[in-house]
């Protein structure tokens, strides 16, 4: 394959659409040849700087209220512990369909938030769900997730107490708040990361917290402006490191 | 609870997560921003009289844009030729790779200016596109949808989408490309103002 051939299918490749083995061939030809290797980066900047202006954007919760006010309500039911899509609604299509996350009761943080945050974490290391971001790259994943909600949130660098980032996403609460996650792992054991805008949570004690959700540890703190959680099966010292990795990762 | 019920908590609950890339891209199709509610309304009420076709477990998300994207084009009918009408539906040829390659590679080098109105000037380059290009731009922006999606979207080949995503995004460059050049930040051909 030559440049030019290359560079006529760069949307397909930088969309991850076609053929497997057109992107092999491109792959091989952008690793050798220096100047088509420039030419994709500059597409990705491009498209990437388009794309999040065009899908930039917040939902307008005075609008929803009107429009869900007119879908038939659903009765309020026995509370239950879910705040993700049905499992079966997503296995078939898992990897298509955006992750649904919604919080329940947020106000009585944190015993609600640590049993929503294992729930999810369970639903993920069950494969009934995906992250809408899947990267091993930590600065991909920071570069996602800010791009994606108004608060202060990064990526634990892989440096800081081994962890590997596996994806992130976004989900909403019910109150339409914002909440990023990050899952990944610490050594071999997966751990999942919730970050949330501290100003949305009411009476978050400060100081680290301790809870265990069934199989799993869930710690938790008010570090800066966000409230983390992050659940594991990993030791409460293990996880506490990670929240103070999270703690002591500096922006510019 | 009774079938009924249960049908409303699904729907509400596929619903939810959606809500906001329904109302970006709403707001980015639609000519007239005061139906954005509306349309919005009309569209998830059509999905939900509907919803018992829907197949658990199949893509919600593609399947609610679709009932979105119709009422769009039904409600922008008036300001804009239909969609899918102009004879362009075919194939137009591999995606054309010929940017405006130095305006872009120097707008990369020293993007602050550019980037400091960037939004708005995207968004004002989107109304430039037909309704076809600017839907399937969005689709794959917005919703992030695969190429694949937006074919069962629109209802139109997928050689189409591609199509149309390739002259959407060309055109994108060079509107920006053409902001750049008027703000000064790459050199342009000919004499210089």
């Amino acid at each position: 394959m030559n440049c030019t051939e290359a560079r006529q299918h760069w949307m397909l490749f930088l969309d991850s659409e076609g053929d497997p083995e057109l992107h092999l061939r491109i792959r091989e030809h952008v690793g050798g040849c220096a100047a088509c290797a420039g030419w994709f980066a500059a597409q990705r900047v491009i498209e990437g700087k388009i794309t999040e202006a065009v899908s930039s954007g917040e939902p307008t919760p005075q609008l929803w209220q009107r429009v869900m006010a007119r879908v038939p309500s659903p009765p309020s039911r026995p509370r239950r512990r879910r705040w993700l899509l049905p499992a079966a609604a997503l296995s078939a299509a898992a990897a298509l369909i955006a992750l649904a996350v919604y919080l329940n009761g947020v106000r009585s943080a944190p015993t609600e938030l640590s049993r929503n945050a294992a729930d999810w974490h369970e639903q993920w290391q069950r494969g009934n769900v995906r992250p809408e971001l899947e990267s091993t790259s930590d600065h991909e994943v920071d570069r996602y997730l800010k791009a994606r909600v108004p608060f202060r949130v990064h990526c634990p660098p892989r440096t800081d107490v081994q962890f590997s980032v596996q994806g992130a996403g976004v989900c909403f609460m019910k109150d339409q708040r914002q909440a990023a996650y990050i899952v990944g792992s610490v050594g071999k054991s997966p751990v999942t990361i919730l970050v949330l805008d501290k100003s949305g949570i009411e009476g978050f004690p400060q100081g680290f917290h301790h809870r265990k959700e069934g199989t799993y540890q869930v710690a938790s703190a008010v570090i800066a402006e966000n409230v983390v959680i992050v659940v594991g099966t990993a030791t409460p010292e293990v996880l506490e490191r990670l929240l103070h990795a999270y703690g002591s990762y500096h922006e510019g | 609870l009774s079938r009924s019920d249960d049908k409303n908590v699904a729907f509400v609950e596929l619903l939810l997560p959606l809500q906001r890339s329904l109302e970006v891209y709403c707001r980015r199709m639609l000519r007239d921003p005061s139906h954005v509610e509306d349309v919005l309304q009309t569209a998830i009420m059509e999905a939900f009289v509907r919803f018992d076709r829907y197949a658990e477990g199949t893509n919600f998300r593609a399947w609610m844009f679709r009932f979105l994207t119709l009422e769009i084009f039904n409600r922008n009918r008036k300001r804009e030729p239909a969609p899918f009408g102009d004879g362009l539906d075919d194939f137009p040829g591999p995606p054309a790779h010929d940017w405006p390659e130095d305006a872009l590679s120097l707008v990369l080098e020293n993007p602050g200016p550019l980037l400091e109105h960037f939004e708005d000037r995207v968004v004002e380059a989107l109304w430039q596109l037909t309704t076809a290009e600017r839907a399937v731009l969005l689709l794959r922006a917005v919703g992030e949808f695969s190429y694949h999606e937006i074919h069962t979207i629109l209802a139109i080949p997928l050689g189409s989408v591609i199509g149309y995503l390739s002259r959407s995004r060309r055109k994108m460059r060079q509107a920006l490309a053409d902001y750049a050049a008027q703000r000064g930040l790459h050199r342009t051909e000919g004499p210089q103002p």
